[in-house]
Order: C-alpha cells, then structure tokens, then sequence
C-alpha cells in the first residue's frame, strides 16, 4: 500500500498530469511559472469572461448600454436625494464627480466579488469534467466585471472633461489604484468562492455585509465629512484608500487622503490589507479546489 | 516497447464519502458544531493499477457504477485518488464528455472558440481551423444559430468536431457515440483510425462493444471497482459479457443466500502464493479423437481443457470459439452443464457437426472456481484451427435450409456428397 503522502504528490496538486503538463510547457502553478501559466490558461480566462460579459446583457433589448445606463441612473438617483434631499452635496465641490467615481469603484467590487463568488459553483459542470487550473474561474470572473469598470471609466472620463477639471501627471497612478482595487475584490473573491462551494449561506451574508461595507466606505460622502474617531477606523479599508486616493487624483488634489487622516505606521494598513487578502485567498482557494469536483 | 508507459496507475484506490445528512448550509454547521458529520464510505476504485503505452488504444469496460468514469477522472487529474500513485507523461487532452462548457445562449461560432479554450487550444488555433471544424459536423448553415437551437446530434457533431482538434498525445475518450447518426459514427471511427495512425494514446469508455472491439489493442475489464483483468478485445469483451450475464443470475439468486460472491480476482499476475487452479493445456482434436488443425464444416470438434488443481477443487470451465476478426460465434461453459464431477483435471467438450463456416477461429477458455465471480485464468488465442468447406455458402454459420421444390434429399448431404471420398 503506498501512503497518502505520496499520493497527493503527482496527482493531486498539479492536477494529474504533473511532471507531464511542465514539460509539454503547461505550468499548474502561477507563482512557480507565472508567465509560462498565464501564456497557457491566459486565453482560457479571457474567452470566460468575454462570454460572461456577453452573457450579462443578453437577450436584453439596450444591450450593453446597461453596462453604463445602470451606475449612471443609480448616480442620478443619489445625486438628487443628496443635494436636493439630504443637502449633503453642496458642501462638497464636484460632489456630482465625487458621488460618480465612488459609484464606479464601488459597482467594479460589489460586481466582481458576487460574480465570482458563485462562479466555481455555477461552472460546476466544467468543474466535474475537466481539468484546468480552478483559480481560472473566479479570476475570469473578475476580468469580466473590469471590463463594465473600464467602459464607466470612459464615462466618467467625459464627466471629467465636461465639468473642465482636465487630467493631471499624476493620473498614472491611478492605474496603480485600478490594479489595487482588482488585488482587492480578487482576494476576496477566492476566499467567498471557495468558502460557497460549501456555505450556500455565503450568498446572503455577503448581500448584508456589503450593504453595511457600503455605508461604511465613502462612496456618498468625503472622507473628511465624518467626525475624526470615526474617519480613523473607517479609513482602515483599503476601499476608503481607494475611493479616495481616486478622487484626488482625477477630481481634486485636495481631498484628503488615508494618509492624511491616519498616524504613520497605520495608514499602510489598508494599502497592504489587499495583498494580505489575496495571499489568504490564493492560499485558501488552492487548498480546497482539489476537492470542488467531488463537492459541487 | 517503449521503455515507459505514457500513464501509469499503481493502486489506485478512491473512497467517495457520502455524508448521510447534507449539510450546506451554516446553521447546520453552527448547530451540529459537536457532532461530526456521519459519512458513509462508497469504494470506487479499489487497487486498481494499469499502464498504457504509446499510442496504444486503451479501452475500459464495465457496467455502469464499477468505477470506469471514476478511473478516468482520476487520470485526467479531476479526482485526486485517496491512495496510489498515477503518473502521465505527454500532454493529455483534458475533455472526458463532449461539448464541456457548451453555453445554450451562445451561437455555434462563438461555443466553438469557448470550448476549444478550455481544450487547451489558442485562439489563432482555432481561428486557423474553423471552416473545418464546422464542416466536420456539418453545421455550415448553422453557425451563428444559438445552441439552445441544436439538436442533440448536431451539438454531439459539433462537440466531437471541436474535441479531435486538440493538441494532445494522450485522449481520454468517454461515451462518444452514444449519439449521432450511423453516418456520423462512421466518420467519428475514421477520426479513430487516423488519431490511431497518428501514433495518439488513447483511454476509450464505452458501453460500445463493437467500437471497443474494432480499436482497442488491450481492453480492461473493471467490476465493482476490481480490476477483473487487462485482455485482448476478445477476450476482454468476453470476459465483460460473462461478468453482464453473471450479474443478472446472481442479482436474482442474491435471496438465496449465495454468500460466496467473493469479488473476481485477477486471472493473472496476482502475487498470491497458494497454488491455484490453472490451465495447462488446451488441445483440438478431431472427432476420431486426433488431434487436428484443420475442420471441415459438419466434422465433430473436441476441445481438451487440461488443469492444474491441486487441492482438487470444484472447477469450471468455458471455451468460446472467436473468428479471427474477433467475431465471437459460440461460447459455453459447465456452469450451464450438469457435470457429474468438476474437481478433476481435464475438461472435455464436443461440438457435433460443426456449423462453422471457412475462416480461421480460434479459441478462449476460461478457468472458474465454484462461481463465475471466481475467475482463475483465461486464456485467449489458444488453438487457432481453421475450418474449410466444399461449398460457397457465404455467412458466419452453415444454416440447414431447403428451397421450395428442390430435393430434398440431394440437398440434405450436399456438403458431404461433394467432399472427395471420407
């Protein structure tokens, strides 16, 4: 009888065709390989989430001008009841900007994390019947909730020349906070797909927490319109990080950024949380996703 | 032969746990938190171990749950064994169904490039291939119709059409040709013969023993998880009917307390040391008790079994006459005899005029302890003989018959008559 140990070996984790699938130039793991991974299931993750994103607006008579139409009527929505209503807006200059950015941001995570948290279930039958990487999944996933987010960015970038606020040199770092947003609803996205396959429930806990997350990040509101014990904890996110560090780079360099609002050592704190969370999510994910096939 | 093996399986065993309660949801798990989940142990595979070689075709049989689809999940890197070791070398193309990520809301074209990424194959790939893959399944008009329009043998067409274009040394190939048409079929056996051609190793699962039998160089037979044993097609099919024929008595006999159906053990290779039953000669001989080669239609054939039993145990045995094309044409065995005494050493059987047409048989004989779920040896390809005969009658076997208005009696002894003196 051969032990357990060396079962796992060649079949388990490199997905049974280990030494084989190296040579024939097919690497199972991205952080061995990761050029040599994404040259081999890159085409894989794109063809799913091109379908995904094709499937997401079919049938449907506007097509993919929902993709624009819905955070834009979901902004013009806010934007009335928070200048017209509530009168928070007209404090804040460029509130209609500010409100439209967080929107956008804030659609990309709420998007990518449910699309991707039901997608290893949803693809069960591919699960049961071929092998590939699991990872690819939720990663197309998320590939395919980015490209909603880059065609809001486009809007969004004609609000921003309309309103005459015109692109700074910093504006380059702003795809720094794109690839930081992604790291972010990506690590999450591993840890509540991997967790879904076996708590249904997840669905439902994660509606309520992102309802609360919501409230949570500035989305509505500038950072600095909360009182300072408050602006402190909540500055902690990375999603508050992001949505503002946004802001002050396409909307006004005054707003004030985590690193204004926290002391030093903390304000990395949500600039590293997302790193933490994709680790722990890749961690995670790879660790169950040999048994997806037999518990989905 | 190649020095290695392209797959190699060694004991591979798989244990499904069933829980007996299903728990997905959290409060279950909140609630049970101190009890631990009840699960019933289902073995699927149990010391299986084979090896295929270069472009071998490898096929699997075996009724439905005795772990053939298992097994090849298993080498396809899908499930991990519980025990065991597999190793494959060569890239192997990932699909084990057809049509594995058919999207019914996508039209044809774009359900092609999806599934050919999941293939493994590049988009260029297929770009460069696309006219003929729709051309294959012969879909032309059809292409930009959604899949939800298809019928099942047009996404069968489709879905084999894609799967043969994948950049692969290793296919592992289950349950093709359930659908399609039989023109179809025939084109999916030429894209057999030339992936054969082509020097690809193939893992086949089906229940199509003709398919099986036409392309197969080694054929094994799985039961409840056992290995029963790795034949030629002949006899490996041979084999899985015995075992289809045994499972239906013994399901009805289960009430009668037939406590012995020990599970089949392998014929050969076993490392057991006890001595067992085996065979040591088969020998023809003709019905004046020669031993003979050569047969005429209507001679009389005698098949001489000679054991080794040495504790002198109940025996069986069959013997079935195969054509050289692998046809099977007769198979019987003493468990449908009523034999006086099975403990002895020599099996004797006599075919009386044997309607046998000219060709060249052969024999397979099989060796069985009390049940036919105690399998000692087979033997296949044992005492090739040929058959010869006077007249053209053409046909697997001679079948007396009579036109209306001939003669009786001429016609009756028309073989012998001919035949130039006895």
């Amino acid at each position: 009888m051969i032990p357990r140990r060396l079962a796992r070996l060649p079949a388990a984790l490199n997905g049974g065709a280990g030494p084989a699938q190296q040579k024939a130039g097919r690497s199972a793991n991205p952080l061995r390989r990761p050029a040599a991974w994404l040259s081999t299931y890159g085409g894989m993750i794109r063809e799913i989430a091109f379908t995904e994103f094709k499937l997401k607006y079919q049938g449907s008579v506007l097509g993919y001008v929902w993709s624009f139409a819905k955070p834009l009527m979901l902004f013009a929505i806010l934007y009335f009841v928070f200048t017209h209503v509530f009168k928070l807006g007209s404090s804040v200059p460029h509130y209609g900007h500010y409100l439209l950015l967080g929107i956008v941001l804030w659609t990309y995570f709420v998007d990518a994390t449910i699309v991707a948290m039901v997608s290893v279930v949803e693809r069960g039958d591919l699960i049961r019947k071929v092998y590939f990487p699991r990872i690819v999944i939720p990663i197309a996933a998320s590939v395919s909730s980015l490209i909603t987010l880059t065609l809001n960015l486009a809007v969004i970038f004609v609000f921003i020349v309309l309103g005459g606020l015109g692109f700074r040199s910093s504006l380059p770092i702003f795809l720094l906070l794109l690839l930081e947003l992604f790291v972010f609803s990506l690590g999450c996205s591993l840890l509540l797909a991997a967790l879904y396959v076996r708590f249904r429930d997840l669905r439902h806990i994660w509606d309520v927490f992102l309802q609360l997350f919501y409230f949570m990040s500035p989305i509505l509101y500038p950072l600095t319109l909360l009182p300072a014990r408050v602006r402190g904890l909540l500055a902690l996110s990375p999603m508050a990080q992001i949505v503002e560090d946004s802001r002050k780079i396409l909307i006004t360099p005054s707003t004030a950024s985590v690193t204004g609002v926290l002391p030093a050592p903390l304000w990395l704190v949500p600039y590293l949380l997302p790193l933490a969370l994709l680790a722990l999510g890749y961690w995670y994910f790879e660790r169950t996703a040999a048994q997806f096939a037999e518990e989905i | 032969m190649p020095a290695d093996p392209l797959i190699s399986a060694r004991s591979v065993n798989k244990t499904f746990k069933l829980p007996t309660e299903r728990r997905d949801r959290l409060k279950e798990h909140v609630v049970h938190l101190f009890r631990p989940i009840v699960y019933h142990e289902f073995e699927a595979l149990h010391d299986v171990s084979l090896s295929v070689d270069d472009g071998e075709f490898f096929s699997i049989v075996g009724h439905n749950g005795s772990g053939k689809s298992t097994l090849l999940k298993i080498l396809a890197g899908i499930y991990r064994p519980t025990s065991g070791q597999v190793e494959v070398r060569g890239r192997l193309s990932p699909f084990i169904e057809l049509g594995v990520g058919f999207n019914p809301e996508l039209t044809a074209r774009d359900n092609v490039y999806l599934n050919g990424t999941i293939l493994g194959l590049e988009r260029r790939q297929i770009a460069a291939q696309f006219d003929d893959i729709i051309g294959f399944a012969e879909l032309e008009p059809f292409v930009d119709l959604k899949l939800k329009n298809y019928s099942s043998g047009m996404l069968v067409r489709l879905a084999f059409s894609v799967a043969i274009r994948a950049h692969a040394e290793i296919l592992l190939i289950d349950e093709v040709l359930a659908v399609g048409d039989a023109s179809f079929q025939l084109k999916c056996f030429d894209v057999f013969r030339r992936l054969r051609a082509e020097g690809k190793t193939i893992v086949f699962v089906s229940h199509d023993l003709n398919s099986v039998m036409e392309f197969s160089d080694r054929v094994m037979v799985l039961d409840h998880g056992h290995v029963v044993g790795t034949y030629a097609p002949a006899a490996g099919i041979a084999v899985y009917q015995q075992l289809n024929e045994e499972k239906a008595s013994r399901d009805l006999a289960r009430s009668a307390a037939a406590s012995t159906t020990a599970a089949p053990t392998a014929p050969t290779g076993a490392n057991g040391n006890e001595p067992r039953p085996s065979i040591r000669t088969v020998a023809t001989y003709s019905g004046d008790g020669q031993p003979a080669r050569v047969f005429h239609r209507g001679d009389d054939l005698r098949v001489v079994v000679a054991v080794d039993n040495p504790h002198g145990a109940e025996l069986n045995a069959s013997v079935g006459i195969f054509r050289s094309d692998g046809l099977q044409c007769f198979s019987t065995s003493t468990f449908d005899a009523e034999l006086t005494q099975r403990t002895g050493d020599s099996f004797e059987l006599t075919c009386r005029d044997l309607p046998l047409q000219r060709g060249t048989y052969h024999l397979l004989v099989g060796l069985f302890g009390k049940t036919r779920a105690t399998v000692h040896e087979y033997q296949d390809h044992v005492c090739d003989f040929q058959v010869a005969q006077w007249d053209d009658y053409e046909g697997v076997c001679y079948v007396h018959h009579r036109w209306a208005g001939e003669q009786p009696a001429e016609r009756a002894d028309a073989s012998r008559d001919q035949r130039p003196g006895p």
